[in-house]
C-alpha cells in the first residue's frame, strides 16, 4: 500500500470537474485508490465519495493506493493533482 | 403596472406568455419486500439505471453538438452518480438485508450523501445538489412509472417558469425555442445557469411570486435589470418590444458567429443571405455563413434612382466581395419589370414590347443588352477582387441562356483586349423559376456552373396561381415539390450544388420539405439565417430520407405540410 500527502491546487477544490477525473483516472486502475480529508476516508473511484469530502482550495489530502498496480496509479493520481486535474489555464 | 424583481443569473430581455413547469411528486413507498422478490427489484432497478442513462447521454451529445464539449461535461458528474459502485452496492445491500422496495432503498443512500454534501457548507458544492437531485429524481421516475421522465413540453415560444430548473431541462426548453427563464431557485454558479447564459437565454432568480406571474398573459422579462412587469402601459411595453428586438439580433449575430449550419449527424448545409444593399453585407462578413447567395443587383437602382454607371456599380461590386473576405457572392444580373422597378427609374431605354416588361429577368436585360454589357463589365472587374458569381434571372429557355452567356464571353473577350483583370473561371448560374425551363435544364450541364431556384416564381408559373395570394401556401403543393426534385437530380452534374434563394427557404417548415429533398444549399434573407441554423442543428440528415419518400408520393398540399409538422414535432421530443 502507498500513501501520499497532497496539495489540491483548483481554485474552487475538488469540485465537480475535477472530481470526474479523478474518478475516471482512479477507476482506471485495478488498484483500491482513497482519499481522506479532515479524517474522513472515501473510495476514490466513487464520485460520490468525492464530491460529500468538499476538499477546499489549498487543503491537504491523503491519497492511498493498494493493489497490483498502486505504484502507477499513485504515479499518475499526484500528477493530476500537481496539474489541477488538466482543468484550469 | 406591477413590477417583481429577482437576480439576473443570464442577461437578456424577453417578452412573452408563461409556461408554468412542474415536475410530478412522486412517491416512496415504504412496502418491505420479501426475499423472493429481491432479484426482480435488483433487475428493475438495472433496468431504470440503463433508461436513466441513456437519457443522459443523449442530454449530453445535444449540449456538445448544441454549444461544445466544455458544456457537455456538465452532466458528466450526473453520469458517472448513475454507475456509482458506492452507492450501488449501498443500494443493493439495503435491497438484500433489509428488504427494503428498491424506490426506497435508492432514495435513501442518495438522500444520505445529499445530508452529507449540504452539510459540507461549501457554497459552490451546494450548487451541486441541484444536479444530484435530478439524478434522483430521474431514477426514481423510471421506477415509478413507465412513461417518460417528465421534461418540460412548450408548444409555443414562452418564459419557463419553475421552482427550480436543471441542466436538461434548460436544454430541452432551448430546443423549444423558450424565450427565458424565471425560478424561485436557483445559483449564479449552478450547470442551469451557465447553460443559460451559453445559450442566450435571460433568467432571473430568486423570484418569489411565482404564481402571480403566472396569471398574467404576458410577461416582460427584463433580466438586465433584475425586473419581472406585468400589465405595463402601451409606451412601456413598446419600450420593451424594441429592447427584446435589440437583444434578438444582437444574440443571433452572436450565435452566427460560432453556430455552424452542421445536423447532428455532421452533414453541413451551404447557409447564404440574400441581400441587396451593401450595408447589409458588412454585419455578415464574421459570420459561419457560406457567402451571398442572392444580391439583388437591380436595388442600386432604387438607391440612386437611376441605373448607375459602369464606376459606381464595379465599386460597390467590389465593395461587397471585399467585405466578404474571399467568400463567394452571387450576383442576379438587374431583374426589372416584376417588381416594377422602372416605373421609379425614368429610364430611356429601346423602346421594349409590352412583352418583355411583363417577363422582366434576363428578357428585359437583352432587350437592352448595353445595360447587360455595362454590368457584367463591371461585375467581371470586381472578380479580381474577390469570389464573384453571376446568376441571370428568370430564363424562360434554352436560348435566353446562350445568348446571356454570348453576351458575357463578349464583355469577356473586350475586358481581355483592353488588359483589364478579372476571374477567367467566374462561375455562371441561372435562375431557375419558370415552369417553360424545366424540360430543357438537361441541355444546360455544360454550360452554366449553378442552378438557383426562385420558388416564388417557380410556383406561379407551375401552379399559374395568382401572384396576390399568399405563396406561402404552394410551398406545400406535391407538384412543386416534385419540380425540385427533379432540379435536384440534374443539379447533380453541375460543379456547384442546387441553392433554393426564394423565400420558400426561410420558412422552417417548408425549409425542413427542401432538405428532406436534398436541397444542402440555402439562400434567405439575413434575419431567417439564424432560424435556419436552429432548424438544421436540431435534424438528422439522414433519417429525413423517409420524409422525402412521403413527401414525394403525397396527393395534397396538406398531406405534405402534415408530414412536415408531425417530424418537426417528433424531432423535437424532450429527452
Amino acid at each position: 500500500m502507498l500513501k501520499q500527502t497532497v496539495t489540491i491546487h483548483n481554485r474552487y477544490g475538488l469540485h465537480t470537474r475535477p472530481a470526474t477525473v479523478l474518478v475516471t483516472t482512479a477507476s482506471q486502475f485495478k488498484s483500491e485508490v482513497f482519499i481522506t480529508y479532515r479524517g474522513i476516508r472515501v473510495n476514490a473511484k466513487s464520485i460520490l465519495g468525492v464530491l460529500v469530502l468538499a476538499v477546499e482550495p489549498n487543503a491537504e489530502v491523503i491519497l492511498e493506493t493498494n493493489g497490483s498496480d498502486e505504484a502507477e496509479a499513485m504515479q499518475k493520481l499526484v500528477e493530476l493533482v500537481e496539474h489541477k486535474f488538466y482543468t484550469e489555464e | 403596472m406591477q413590477v417583481f424583481t429577482g437576480i439576473c443569473l443570464s442577461p437578456g430581455v424577453a417578452i412573452g406568455p408563461a409556461y408554468r413547469f412542474v415536475r410530478d411528486r412522486f412517491v416512496i413507498p415504504d412496502k418491505i419486500i420479501t426475499t423472493d422478490d429481491v432479484e426482480s427489484e435488483l433487475a428493475r432497478f438495472k433496468s431504470a439505471i440503463l433508461k436513466a442513462t441513456a437519457e443522459l447521454e443523449e442530454i449530453r451529445a445535444l449540449l456538445a453538438h448544441q454549444l461544445d464539449e466544455n458544456h457537455a461535461r456538465m452532466i458528466d458528474a450526473q453520469l458517472m452518480t448513475l454507475t456509482d459502485s458506492d452507492l450501488l452496492s449501498i443500494v443493493e445491500n439495503s435491497v438484500r438485508q433489509q428488504h427494503h422496495n428498491i424506490i426506497r432503498a435508492y432514495y435513501e443512500a442518495m438522500n444520505q450523501y445529499e445530508a452529507l454534501l449540504t452539510g459540507s457548507g461549501h457554497s459552490y458544492q451546494q450548487q451541486r445538489l441541484v444536479d444530484l437531485h435530478d439524478v434522483k429524481r430521474r431514477v426514481v421516475h423510471h421506477l415509478s412509472v413507465t412513461e417518460d421522465y417528465g421534461a418540460p413540453q412548450l408548444i409555443e415560444p414562452a418564459i419557463f417558469i419553475s421552482e427550480r430548473i436543471t441542466p436538461s431541462d434548460i436544454i430541452n426548453i432551448y430546443q423549444q425555442n423558450a424565450l427565458g427563464v424565471i425560478t424561485q431557485q436557483g445559483g449564479r454558479d449552478s450547470h442551469a445557469a451557465i447553460l443559460a447564459r451559453a445559450f442566450g437565454l435571460p433568467y432571473l432568480s430568486e423570484v418569489a411570486d411565482l404564481d402571480v406571474i403566472l396569471h398574467s398573459q404576458e410577461i416582460i422579462l427584463s433580466a438586465d435589470e433584475g425586473k419581472i412587469i406585468l400589465e405595463a402601459p402601451v409606451e412601456i411595453r413598446r419600450e420593451y418590444y424594441r429592447r427584446v428586438q435589440t437583444f434578438n439580433r444582437e444574440r443571433q449575430m452572436t450565435a452566427l458567429r460560432t453556430l455552424k449550419p452542421i445536423s447532428r449527424d455532421n452533414i453541413t448545409v451551404n447557409l447564404l443571405a440574400n441581400v441587396g444593399f451593401l450595408s447589409e453585407v458588412e454585419p455578415l462578413a464574421n459570420t459561419l455563413i457560406g457567402g451571398i447567395g442572392l444580391f439583388r443587383t437591380e436595388y442600386l437602382c432604387i438607391q440612386n434612382s437611376a441605373i448607375p454607371d459602369e464606376e459606381k456599380q464595379f465599386a460597390t461590386y467590389r465593395a461587397v466581395v471585399e467585405a466578404m473576405h474571399g467568400k463567394p457572392v452571387t450576383f442576379r444580373t438587374f431583374d426589372f419589370g416584376r417588381d416594377k422597378l422602372l416605373s421609379i427609374l425614368n429610364l430611356s431605354i429601346s423602346t421594349p414590347s409590352t412583352a418583355t416588361m411583363l417577363e422582366g429577368g434576363i428578357r428585359f436585360c437583352l432587350a437592352n443588352p448595353n445595360l447587360l454589357r455595362t454590368q457584367l463589365r463591371a461585375l467581371l472587374r470586381a472578380s479580381n477582387f474577390g469570389s464573384v458569381q453571376i446568376m441571370f434571372p428568370l430564363v424562360f429557355n434554352f436560348n435566353d441562356v446562350v445568348q446571356a452567356l454570348q453576351i458575357l464571353n463578349d464583355v469577356k473577350g473586350e475586358l481581355h483586349r483592353n488588359g483589364i483583370p478579372f476571374a477567367p473561371h467566374l462561375p455562371v448560374g441561372i435562375m431557375v423559376e419558370t415552369d417553360q425551363i424545366l424540360p430543357e435544364l438537361t441541355r444546360l450541364v455544360g454550360l452554366v456552373d449553378f442552378f438557383s431556384i426562385g420558388t416564388n416564381d417557380l410556383a406561379l408559373y407551375l401552379l399559374k396561381t395568382d401572384r396576390q395570394k399568399s405563396a406561402s401556401n404552394s410551398y406545400y403543393e406535391p407538384k412543386l415539390l416534385n419540380a425540385i426534385a427533379q432540379i435536384l437530380t440534374v443539379g447533380e452534374s453541375l460543379p456547384q450544388s442546387v441553392t433554393v434563394c426564394g423565400e420558400m427557404a426561410a420558412d422552417p417548415l417548408a425549409a425542413l420539405g427542401l432538405l428532406a429533398l436534398g436541397v444542402r444549399s440555402l439562400s434567405v434573407n439575413p434575419i431567417a439565417v439564424y432560424p435556419l441554423v436552429r432548424l438544421i442543428r436540431k435534424l438528422s440528415m439522414k433519417k429525413l430520407d423517409f420524409l422525402r419518400t412521403a413527401l414525394l408520393q403525397a396527393q395534397t398540399a396538406a398531406e405534405t405540410q402534415a408530414l412536415l409538422k408531425n417530424w418537426l414535432e417528433n424531432s423535437l421530443k424532450p429527452k
